[in-house]
């Protein structure tokens, strides 16, 4: 272990305040809203036209929407896995991983939400969810849950943030005006008093002890979406479990990425030290590992009896039309990045970040491989539709709003991390007396 | 015989029954509750000369239907329960179905409620033509997974769609394992009038932009006493329509007992593993009228799936 | 010679492509004419009526036209003849019946004649339509002996002041469904012996009929040249009783939202309230944490 550096309070607090963006940070973030406005073009119109402006059709009914989607929801369950199960299990290198991964978590829940908005065909009657809901559906299963995890997820972040907020109010001098009317609204009442901590403490002790299930429940609920179905890759008791693992997998990776991109941009090496690398890097194998697990169970079994049904889903992916995506998914979202991340040389920030992107782009592409080919292999035969129903690529619209909403859920994060610390400089500050001898 | 036109002579006896003549006479089979009288009166001959007095819908060539509510389309006709039996060893291909279907429902060519498809179950077993329409299970996938109460299952078997509650999340679609729903991914291009009509989910106009659409088992024909579109256009009589309860089925020219029919020859369902209990039956392709080559299109050589 | 016989080959296929092109045009422009058909109904033996079916030959069918405005009239064309103004509807069909105005020349009449003629638009020409029909009745009559049910019926003519049973008469004996009738016996087709009687065993043991096991059985003459198409219906007590019970809205997975399982209402309630309600403890929690911190607002600092 290096060498643990002590810093003065007053050095950490003003490391740790958010700053202004830069140059790099402005192109950033315009690049972003230009991404986000392509998108929110094409969704216009898609609402003009229908979806018929997508590649969809009437065997691959569910497309590039519902995989980024699906991707969304499995990246929004690190919130819970960083910070309820390693505060739960009382894992101390945890302080600089769970403000970002909360930060994620909310994003991606959001734009989890608002893909499926688009994915509908008819979302001014979106409201039908709440007054005709049929509870029966399992999609009304999936509204329910995600509305309560994105709730929870924000009740997370801000009462993990409250000292944070205390302290930013404190330091408006330095921070300067901008956003100190909504700091003064967000936390002015929090003063730090025993009393209020112990409230604090028991509360965010419960709210890490209830998301863990209802994070267990938003992945496990959106694959029985299609695990409730009778489709051939579908039709299987492993999906619950299967996306679970898989969602934590891209979760890890992705805070590995945003551990690596903060690290570097704000200048955290102190903070975020190759000491958290390395132990993400275990977490990631083991994760990869139990990934790679369930993916065997997923394909092995179904290959193994090759029922008529599952042979010619398989078959497709395994050496057809969608074995380079596949395997590209298993390699690089699995297989690489555990030779990578097994050798303690691989624990290293930049390997880690290359990892940490191999498994989220590799995650993206099995979210898409999970959707498009069981469509594409209907029980009956693809017949007396046109031609272009039996295959699918997404078109410029669906590339669009799908980038855009990739791209809006950096922006969130981006945003966020502009007006809050990105490392909790309170719990950092206690972390730091906790240690000193005393 | 016409089907329809022995429909309307059934109605025609039995509004003389309850209009005209005191006789108790009443099939529980006859709906004449449904026609509308006008009240006007008329006096006519009868074949021994007397005079009787009814009403003027008897002189009607088409019974006026009372309109029917939202609420009594999602309920269905009480009493009844509506299969099909759907005869493979006398389709030829002809689409006549899909034709009359497509019309009937003004769906655009690139939809099909109903689909002939060249079958194959095994490598060295004879291809067959299989029409496929919605199946109308008694526990239906599609409906099971349905957010709003969009579609829904009646007392009398029929799944309906309501294109005014879809909103268009197409789960149900990935749930049914016939591959029998589309969907309308831009607009229907419908004519001014049809668009303008109110929705019905018993005709399943007007189809919109944006919501499912599937075989309605023709319900309007079916609560009039009429046959379903497909059944009365295949001129093979493939298709054979009727009511468990009364257990019978027919083509329009021929009527069947159904429990005999689907013995006799056999009769199976769809897919009945999965367990969604279709109201479709289908009879085996044995004892063909037509060769599986002569309703392949003409220069197509048909890709066999199985 | 060669030229010329080159020549004769090109007019040939010239004048043949002409002809082909001059037929498919043709067929193209030439409208199908309009069809008049008339037909007898005597349902129940009580009031008969005519139909009046137009339509035209489309392809290999006919296709209803409507709208076409006839009148038809009892005998012969006149003024005082006329039975009734129709104008067919969507179904290419129209109704008249015998009003009891014409009574007199009814009774005295055993066989009858009914012209039709159509009401010309502006350039069409006026189509017609006559039929000849001797009046008559269908008798259905039915017995049952030692559990042998039989079904017989009789087509009787009008000759006078009596009814005659004709022989040689093709009819149908069916049992009444809502779709299509049923074949009663093993036959579609029953001629009518010498005596005219035309008979059936019924062999369709339980057949589903009523509340009470009755069933409608039914005897047919159609499309025959002289008396049209005669029913006549009879209720009997062969069929097996069907109880109509009030449909049962089960709570099933594929019910409606209100008929959900209870079970799961009850689960899905639990899970959610459960969750939520700690979800309001904490947010209750935090207004705890801000009442206090506004307190210490309000005290003056120290």
């Amino acid at each position: 272990m290096e060498k643990k550096q002590k810093f003065s309070p007053e050095k950490i607090t003003s490391d740790l305040l958010p700053q202004q963006f830069g140059r790099r940070g402005m192109i950033w973030t315009i690049c972003l809203v230009v991404i986000c406005a392509v998108g929110l073009f094409a969704y216009i119109r898609q609402l003009q036209k229908g979806l018929v402006v997508t590649n969809m059709g009437d065997y691959v009914s569910w497309g590039i929407y519902i995989s980024n989607f699906v991707f969304f929801v499995a990246i929004s369950l690190v919130g819970s896995l960083i910070t309820a199960i390693f505060r739960l299990t009382d894992v101390h290198w945890r302080t600089p991983l769970t403000r970002i991964s909360e930060l994620i978590a909310v994003s991606a829940i959001t734009f989890a939400a608002l893909i499926i908005i688009v994915d509908m065909g008819r979302p001014e009657r979106l409201f039908y969810l709440f007054t005709h809901g049929r509870i029966q559906s399992p999609i009304m299963w999936d509204v329910i849950v995600i509305t309560t995890y994105f709730c929870i997820s924000l009740f997370l972040l801000y009462i993990t943030l409250l000292p944070d907020i205390r302290i930013m109010i404190d330091a408006r001098e330095k921070l300067g005006k901008r956003f100190s009317k909504l700091y003064r609204w967000l936390g002015s009442f929090w003063k730090g008093t025993e009393a209020q901590e112990r409230i604090r403490n028991r509360a965010i002790t419960i709210i890490c002890i209830v998301i863990i299930p209802v994070a267990f429940c938003i992945h496990t609920v959106t694959s029985w979406l299609f695990a409730t179905t009778y489709r051939p890759g579908w039709d299987s008791t492993n999906f619950g479990a299967y996306f679970v693992s898989g969602a934590f997998l891209v979760g890890a990776g992705g805070v590995v990425v945003a551990m690596y991109v903060f690290r570097k941009i704000y200048k955290l090496e102190h903070y975020i030290t190759e000491r958290h690398f390395n132990n993400m890097g275990k977490i990631l194998v083991m994760l990869s590992l139990l990934y790679l697990y369930f993916n065997v169970n997923e394909y092995l079994v179904p290959a193994f009896k090759m029922k008529k049904e599952e042979h010619e889903h398989l078959t497709g992916l395994f050496a057809g039309e969608f074995a380079p995506m596949f395997w590209f998914a298993i390699l690089v979202g699995m297989i690489i990045p555990i030779f990578i991340v097994i050798f303690k040389k691989g624990r290293k920030p930049l390997p880690m970040f290359v990892a940490g992107v191999m498994v989220v782009v590799g995650a993206w592409f099995k979210r898409y491989l999970i959707v498009t080919p069981t469509m594409l292999h209907p029980f009956l035969p693809k017949y007396d539709a046109p031609e272009k129903y039996s295959h699918y690529f997404p078109s410029w619209e669906e590339w669009a709003i799908t980038f855009g909403s990739l791209a809006g859920m950096l922006l969130i994060i981006t945003i966020l991390v502009r007006i809050f610390p990105v490392v909790s400089i309170y719990k950092t500050l206690t972390d730091h007396e906790d240690e000193l001898p005393s | 015989m016409n089907p329809k036109k022995s429909r309307r002579e059934f109605i025609a006896a039995g509004l003389l029954t309850t209009a005209a003549v005191a006789c108790n006479k009443k099939s529980p089979f006859t709906p004449e509750d449904e026609v509308a009288l006008s009240g006007e009166k008329v006096k006519l001959l009868s074949v021994n000369g007397e005079v009787i007095e009814v009403d003027k819908a008897f002189l009607k060539p088409v019974p006026h239907m009372p309109s029917v509510s939202n609420e009594e389309i999602r309920q269905g006709i009480p009493g009844k329960k509506f299969v099909m039996v759907i005869d493979l060893a006398r389709c030829k291909n002809l689409k006549k179905c899909q034709s009359a279907c497509n019309h009937a429902h003004h769906l655009h060519d690139e939809q099909n409620w109903v689909k002939v498809y060249p079958m194959q179950d095994a490598e060295k077993t004879a291809p067959y033509w299989q029409p496929s329409i919605c199946m109308h299970c008694d526990e239906p996938p599609c409906v099971k997974v349905c957010p709003v109460d969009a579609t829904f299952k009646r007392q009398d078997n029929i799944v309906l769609v309501d294109s005014d509650r879809c909103i268009g999340c197409r789960f149900c679609m990935a749930a049914c394992p016939y591959s029998t729903r589309v969907f309308n991914w831009g607009d229907p291009e419908l004519p001014a009038d049809i668009v303008a009509q109110p929705y019905n989910a018993e005709t399943s106009i007007p189809q919109k932009k944006g919501t499912v659409g599937k075989c309605d088992f023709c319900a309007d024909m079916t609560r009039m006493g009429m046959l379903p579109h497909c059944v009365s256009a295949c001129p093979n009589g493939v298709f054979m329509f009727g009511d468990m309860n009364e257990d019978s089925v027919t083509n329009g020219a021929e009527t069947f007992r159904f429990s005999d029919l689907v013995k006799d020859k056999s009769g199976y369902r769809l897919m009945e593993d999965l367990g969604t209990k279709p109201s479709v039956y289908y009879l085996p392709p044995v004892n063909r009228n037509f060769k599986f080559e002569d309703g392949l299109p003409q220069e197509e050589t048909v890709e066999k799936k199985s | 010679m060669k030229m010329n016989y080159r020549h004769k080959i090109l007019i040939i296929l010239f004048s043949l492509l002409g002809f082909i092109v001059g037929t498919v045009l043709a067929q193209d422009t030439e409208e199908a004419p309009v069809n008049l058909n008339l037909k007898y109904y005597m349902p129940e033996n009580n009031i008969p009526f005519i139909k009046v079916i137009t339509n035209k030959k489309v392809g290999r069918q006919f296709e209803a036209v409507k709208g076409i405005a006839v009148n038809v009239y009892f005998g012969e064309v006149a003024e005082s003849k006329l039975m009734g103004k129709i104008i067919t509807a969507a179904n290419g069909e129209g109704r008249v019946a015998f009003p009891s105005s014409f009574k007199s020349s009814w009774d005295s009449l055993d066989v009858f004649t009914i012209v039709a003629e159509s009401v010309p638009a502006a350039k069409e020409e006026s189509l017609s339509a006559e039929m000849t029909i001797k009046k008559a009745i269908l008798v259905l009559d039915t017995a049952n002996d030692d559990g042998t049910r039989t079904v017989s019926a009789q087509l009787k003519e009008k000759r006078g002041d009596e009814w005659v049973a004709i022989p040689e008469i093709e009819m149908k004996l069916k049992i009444k469904r809502s779709l299509g009738n049923l074949n009663l016996g093993n036959e579609e087709i029953f001629t009518a012996d010498e005596e005219g009687t035309a008979s059936s065993e019924f062999v369709k043991d339980s057949m589903p009929g009523d509340e009470k096991g009755n069933l409608v059985i039914m005897a047919r003459v159609e499309d025959n040249d002289d008396y049209g198409n005669l029913t006549v219906e009879k209720t009997v007590p062969w069929g097996k009783p069907v109880l109509s019970v009030a449909h049962v809205w089960e709570r099933t997975l594929w019910s409606t939202g209100t008929n959900a399982p209870l079970w799961l209402i009850v689960l899905a309630f639990v899970i959610t309230g459960g969750v939520w309600g700690t979800l309001f403890y904490l947010v209750r929690q935090m207004f705890k944490i801000r009442k206090m911190g506004k307190a210490m607002d309000a005290e003056p600092a120290t």
